[in-house]
């Protein structure tokens, strides 16, 4: 009961002054460690993020907030394989999760994130002239430190970066990938064998830019 | 806090999180050079062997799914054969030196897969030479490694072309198994090994395998199942042109071989007798060598044994215009004037595994493209009162190659260098029939009963039959360009696509229509992210 009144406060908005709202844009690059990863390219995967954040008034300590997150984004890595492979990786994530954050001073918070979300993975495989290709979703869980830098700390209006460090874990994801079929003529039935899973866990760096109001 | 300040501490704190070990650790494994190697036709598998992954991939089509597995094997796959019954196949690797930080120090190896036990892992014998060739003894029970001419690449400071790693494929690997040996070599290089089927040496004891070893002037005689015991070096240059040994046939249940060289007079018998009075640990035969007259070079033989055992070596010799029959006992011989330079016989009917008794014999002349053939009688050959059934037979192209069909009385005659125009010579009634083909037949097989001939040209997305009952052509739309076509021992039809990541065509016998096949890709790198470096 109380936490269902807890969520219905927070969806309701309350007449407070403060910055309850926050939105993040930037990028990331997460060194991929798996094998599995290391074998389709020795790039780290880099992309762009953009997240949003809503304060959650638990009422706790004065200077330690807590927010509710939601994220998108999208990275990208580029490869080759035994010299004559050239490997393409596309990745989309959404998340959810929840951030608490401390005011060390008036222009710097620290805090931490703990996410949950899907990933979806596109790997292409080009070949001279031919290409395969296949995509598969697989789970993702996220935990990060972060360092916010504010240039501007208002209570009504927040500008600043925030840089993390931290570890995704992704579920594995099996991949098998085709060439696309020429829909023009009748195929023979095709078995594609499995390229294996591919795991696109590891560290990651980000760096974005945040404004809270 | 200015914005200045806020740029150093994101600049100093991105640094500092670069500093956090962000390396990923890639394997130098996916950035090695890959070849494969292969199809290789097994009895029901059909193997790829993979130097970049160091794998072989077997895909057993004994079912009707097509079953997948991996067998890793040692760095750098150079060179693999199959043993004479397809069971097992034969890989060298060249090994590794760990130069680079993720390579390992690996030494040549010899491996043997056995493709019809599914769970038995590859059993790794250490050669020590990066050897590139491999040759098999009929009963898959000895194996001699050994130097190309050109041997294998660059690496390393000295080779020894002469040296050879002879391999008892029924003992385990162990310290004395194989066995590394140099023969003796009078500035030759080995040129090529064929391996005996177990024979006996009278008074000997048990039969075991010789190596004759194939060198410009040489022939070296060893006795494989012993290797420690000396070769036996037989020269055979006259002093004129180098005298290269070509082909070696065996006549197993008299011990001896018979041997046809480049620019030699005649036909070299080699038997093997018992040495008198041999020392311990020395060689208790010696060769007994004899000339059969031949009398002008011969450039193909064939050796075959009458319906009463009574042994014959057929030999065409152009220079003098002539086919030999020699009798191998007594080295009498006949001759049969021909006036076409022979370069290939082949013998009819051609039991596969050379039991038959052959009734005739056909020869064609190859390098000189003559556009005709002749069909000699054997049964009555030998009796000196018969006539000689020598009879040409006609055709319209010339010949560029001639092959037995399996189990049937046929021949196949390729009429020109693209192997579009062939002919069928049916060996009972000495008749031909043309066949057009609209490309290149690059690659072709029979099917394992001989009912049909198959081919492929990677030109035409087709598979092409033909029924060898009445020479009706058939053939099978394929999705993409074939590169090679194989037909296994149980009757199914693998179209290899040359995809360095795997793609075939399955056909599952040469009537299936087009929904019986299926295609199958990506095998070559299977559960490719699972496999750790």
């Amino acid at each position: 009961m109380k936490n269902t009144l807890l969520a219905l406060a927070v969806l309701a908005g309350t007449a407070h002054a403060d910055a309850k709202n926050e939105v993040a844009i930037g990028s990331f690059d997460r060194a991929m460690h798996a094998s599995s990863a290391n074998a389709v390219t020795a790039d780290s995967l880099g992309g762009g993020v953009i997240g949003y954040a809503r304060k959650l008034e638990l009422g706790l300590t004065p200077r330690l907030q807590t927010w509710a997150t939601g994220g998108l984004a999208i990275g990208g890595a580029e490869g080759t394989m035994f010299s004559t492979l050239t490997t393409e990786l596309d990745t989309l994530s959404v998340s959810a999760g929840g951030r608490a954050r401390y005011t060390v001073w008036r222009n710097l918070r620290v805090g931490g994130r703990l996410d949950l979300g899907m990933a979806r993975a596109a790997l292409t495989i080009r070949e001279g002239d031919r290409e395969l290709y296949d995509q598969g979703w697989g789970m993702t869980a996220t935990a990060a430190a972060a360092l916010d830098l504010l240039a501007i700390a208002s209570a009504r209006f927040q500008l600043g970066v925030r840089l993390e460090l931290g570890y995704t874990l992704t579920s594995a994801i099996e991949l098998a990938p085709a060439e696309a079929n020429d829909a023009a003529t009748i195929q023979l039935e095709m078995s594609q064998a499995s390229l294996g899973s591919l795991d696109l866990g590891g560290k990651f760096f980000s760096l974005t830019v945040l404004s809270q109001f | 806090m200015r914005i200045t300040n806020l740029i150093v501490l994101a600049t100093l704190s991105q640094t500092a999180a670069c500093v956090w070990d962000w390396e990923d650790d890639r394997s130098i494994k996916w950035d090695r050079e890959r070849a494969i190697l292969g199809p290789v036709a097994m009895k029901t598998n059909v193997a790829y062997i993979d130097s970049g992954l160091d794998r072989v991939t077997l895909l057993d089509l004994a079912e009707d799914t097509t079953r997948i597995t991996t067998k890793s094997i040692g760095r750098r796959a150079i060179h693999a054969v199959p043993s004479n019954d397809r069971h097992k196949l034969f890989v060298i690797t060249r090994g590794e030196e760990a130069i680079h930080h993720g390579e390992i120090d690996q030494d040549p190896k010899f491996w043997v897969i056995d493709t019809e036990a599914r769970d038995a892992s590859p059993v790794a014998y250490e050669i020590g030479s990066p050897f590139d060739r491999v040759a098999v003894a009929p009963d898959n029970s000895i194996a001699i490694a050994y130097f190309s001419a050109a041997g294998p690449d660059a690496a390393g400071f000295f080779r020894n072309p002469n040296e050879l790693a002879v391999i008892d494929l029924t003992e385990p690997p162990s310290e004395s198994n194989p066995t590394l040996k140099t023969i003796r070599s009078f500035g030759s290089v080995p040129e090529g090994i064929t391996l005996s089927p177990p024979m006996t040496v009278p008074g000997t004891g048990a039969a075991r395998t010789f190596a004759f070893i194939l060198s410009s002037n040489n022939l070296t005689v060893l006795d494989a199942t012993n290797p420690d015991r000396r070769e036996i070096s037989i020269r055979l240059d006259l002093g004129g042109p180098p005298v290269v040994p070509k082909e070696v046939v065996f006549a197993p249940s008299s011990a001896s071989a018979y041997v046809r060289s480049d620019n030699a007079r005649d036909v070299l018998q080699v038997i093997l007798e018992q040495a008198e009075q041999a020392a311990p640990g020395a060689n208790d035969y010696r060769p007994v060598l004899a000339e059969l007259g031949a009398g002008g070079g011969p450039t193909d033989i064939a050796v075959y044994d009458d319906a009463t055992g009574k042994r014959f070596v057929l030999a065409a010799t152009p220079n003098t215009k002539e086919i030999v029959l020699i009798d191998a006992d007594t080295a009498q011989f006949r001759s049969v004037p021909i006036a076409d330079p022979i370069d290939r016989i082949l013998l009819f009917p051609a039991d596969v595994d050379g039991t038959g008794v052959p009734k005739k014999a056909l020869f064609a002349s190859i390098a000189a493209k003559q556009k005709r053939v002749h069909v000699l009688d054997l049964e009555h050959i030998t009796d000196p009162l018969s006539q000689v059934g020598l009879r040409p037979i006609a055709l319209d192209q010339a010949v560029r190659d001639v092959v037995p069909v399996p189990g049937r009385d046929l021949a196949m005659l390729v009429h020109d260098d693209n192997r579009t125009v062939l002919g069928l010579l049916d060996m009972d009634t000495e008749s031909t029939s043309p066949m057009l083909g609209l490309g290149k037949l690059d690659s072709y097989d029979f099917s394992p009963d001989g009912t049909h001939l198959i081919g492929a040209t990677p030109s035409i997305s087709r598979v092409g039959f033909v029924a060898l009952d009445n020479l009706h052509p058939t053939d099978f739309r394929l999705d993409d360009p074939p590169s090679r076509v194989l037909s296994t021992q149980n009757g199914k039809i693998f179209v290899d696509h040359g995809d360095p990541l795997g793609h075939a065509t399955i056909i599952p016998s040469t009537e299936a229509a087009r929904g019986d096949a299926t295609v199958l890709a990506g095998f070559l790198t299977i559960n490719l992210l699972d496999s750790e470096p």
